[in-house]
């Protein structure tokens, strides 16, 4: 068998635990995901290395962190000449495609190595879910008359049907989940009968808070959140539409650029270090190399892994610009030493109150440092998954505090 | 009918009041809004994210609530209260306009937290702070007019002034763009776009 397709769907703020096979929230159905997973590998331990759209976007594509590939913020451009996983998969022979939100400011640069580049720049880059504008290889194209992830789904199955020769990598990028959240009309409701718990903190107007009314979710925090699972549950059926146009010989990676906290720490957004913002779904389907479909692996995985991941999978070398690692001996069941704690930043994004902050994460413990405005904070995600009791000032883990502090220190020598 | 027995606003209470205390007789209703605003943002301060009970978030939904009153619509009391206590349309203009800018102030203090100080006084221009003020003209407008309504009830004027009707239009038009229209997001959008030309 030739070298294999390469597809990776990129959402937009669908967070890890909103997978209708996970079961944390009973009510919510995503059956083609859960499909994916069954078919092939689920990580429950995925997280973002910057929990934002823009900055997430350039890392998936370079394999860099924020800090290096310089997309801090969602008013920072990607600069041009930056290298991309698409380079090297190009000249390796494969035909690419992006095909979905951008988002980053400034004019679209030329992707080497991107033969069809279909985007939109309405609103700021974050586009518009019904007849969203959309720019096909720079020429303005309007689409009346379209529901967004429908309209992008489309245009990803003519690509894939346009030339069978060659092996390609398409990534779809879409504007689902993210606000407006808005579900195709016939899904619009889906979920009015359902019941919404909100964490013990939230409240139903809490989006009307300084710190989250800039998310666009002004109202009622059920309704806003009732609208993104709709718009979820949509945008799980628009990949049941893609996944059939693949081969055997197609590896599928489904991931998100961030998570999204419903009420929790009374948030209505993403930024923050928190589980609910850094960590997001990811599912790989690869027929020829999963040693056991249906698994899921504990090993913290993150969004820099990808672009290394994609290159490793297509037998191409990894450029040393690139700061993850392949994480296919995973998928491959390979007994690999691997990393145990993950190392995050995030840049100040005005106008959205959240400090500039580096933190670490290790399968017990998450501990946040802010460039300004907040004091540092502990958490023991073992005994606290939630993240809610600050051990930062407790006595009894001073000692912790500072091994914590020291290995932030060490990582970000390593990483920025 | 003499032209004082004319003129809407009570002034005989200025007779023989002592200058300071005409001062803050009339301002008086914009000092109410200004404080019952900070009030309770001081106790939403407090209290978030702090359940303690089953009260607990309807507490917390009914002060996020009532705060958008004097930020948002104070300007529906303010208005006729300093009009008939002798403020000019200007002195009226700018206590209705008080709570807004009150709220730019916390807002931008609270931002320097965040950002560095001029961005942080930018921070107070935000689209909230531009739909709060529309929002208190428009109430001053529909306050003038209701207040039009009952003087001419009594005989002493006329049902509606010209201006109040604009205030009204023009309030609510700046509001809707503001905040109301797809969120926001029209006026969001250029304003972080200013914030990237002045401080990127």
């Amino acid at each position: 068998m030739g070298s294999p397709n390469l597809l990776v769907i990129f959402s937009d703020d669908h967070r890890a635990d909103h997978l209708g096979i996970t079961g944390e929230v009973p009510f919510l159905q995503t059956p083609v995901l859960d499909q994916l997973a069954a078919d092939g590998v689920r990580f429950d331990h995925s997280y973002v290395t910057t929990a934002l759209c823009s900055p997430s976007r350039a890392t998936l594509l370079t394999g860099q962190y924020a800090s290096r590939h310089g997309v801090q913020n969602n008013l920072s451009a990607w600069i041009p000449g930056t290298p991309s996983f698409f380079d090297s998969l190009a000249a390796a022979g494969y035909r690419c495609a992006y095909i979905g939100k951008w988002h980053m400011p400034g004019d679209l640069p030329d992707l080497p190595g991107v033969e069809r580049f279909i985007t939109f720049t309405i609103e700021e880059g974050q586009g518009v879910y019904h007849d969203c504008p959309l720019i096909i290889d720079g020429v303005d194209t309007p689409r009346p008359g379209t529901y967004v992830t429908t309209d992008l789904t489309d245009l990803a199955l003519e690509w894939i049907a346009e030339d069978p020769g060659r092996p390609y990598c398409l990534v779809v990028a879409h504007k689902a989940v993210h606000h407006e959240f808005e579900p195709p009309d016939d899904l619009l409701g889906a979920y009015d009968d359902v019941e919404i718990d909100l964490p013990d903190e939230a409240f139903t107007y809490q989006t009307l808070l300084d710190r989250n009314v800039w998310e666009g979710t002004a109202g009622r925090l059920q309704t806003s959140y009732r609208r993104y699972c709709e718009t979820l549950l949509g945008l799980d059926r628009e990949i049941g539409r893609l996944l059939p146009s693949t081969s055997d010989n197609t590896v599928v990676i489904y991931t998100s650029d961030n998570g999204y906290s419903w009420g929790e720490h009374v948030l209505t957004g993403k930024r923050w270090a928190y589980d609910d913002n850094i960590k997001v779904p990811l599912i790989v389907r690869w027929p020829d190399g999963i040693a056991s479909p249906g698994s899921v692996v504990h090993e913290p995985v993150l969004n820099i892994d990808i672009a290394p991941t994609l290159l490793d999978i297509a037998g191409v070398p990894i450029p040393g610009s690139m700061q993850g690692a392949s994480f296919a001996p995973l998928l491959r069941g390979d007994n690999v030493e691997w990393r145990d704690e993950i190392f995050y930043e995030y840049f100040a994004d005005f106008p959205y109150q959240v400090p500039p902050s580096q933190a670490v994460r290790t399968d017990r413990w998450l501990y946040v440092e802010y460039e300004r405005g907040l004091p540092p904070e502990l958490y023991n995600t073992a005994a606290d998954p939630r993240q809610l009791v600050d051990l930062i000032d407790d006595p009894a883990h001073s000692q912790v505090r500072q091994e914590l502090s020291q290995q932030l220190a060490d990582l970000r020598r390593e990483f920025t | 009918m003499s032209a004082q027995a004319q003129e809407p606003v009570d002034q005989a209470d200025e007779i023989g009041r002592e200058p300071r205390l005409a001062v803050l007789h009339w301002i008086a209703p914009a000092l109410v809004s200004v404080t019952t605003f900070l009030v309770i943002d001081i106790a939403m301060a407090r209290f978030v994210g702090r359940p303690w009970g089953p009260a607990y978030p309807m507490s917390m939904d009914a002060l996020v609530l009532l705060r958008m009153g004097p930020l948002f619509f104070s300007g529906l009391i303010v208005w006729p209260a300093m009009r008939a206590r002798g403020a000019t349309r200007g002195q009226a203009l700018l206590g209705i306009w008080a709570t807004p800018i009150a709220f730019a102030i916390v807002s931008a203090w609270r931002a320097a937290d965040f950002f560095p100080p001029w961005e942080a006084a930018y921070y107070g221009t935000n689209p909230m702070v531009v739909g709060a003020l529309g929002a208190q003209l428009s109430s001053a407008g529909i306050g003038a007019l209701i207040g039009g309504a009952w003087r001419r009830r009594k005989g002493q004027g006329q049902l509606v002034s010209w201006w109040a009707a604009a205030a009204v239009g023009v309030g609510t038009a700046v509001t809707v763009f503001a905040v109301l229209w797809d969120g926001g997001q029209h006026l969001f959008y250029p304003w972080v776009q200013i914030y990237g030309e002045l401080f990127g």
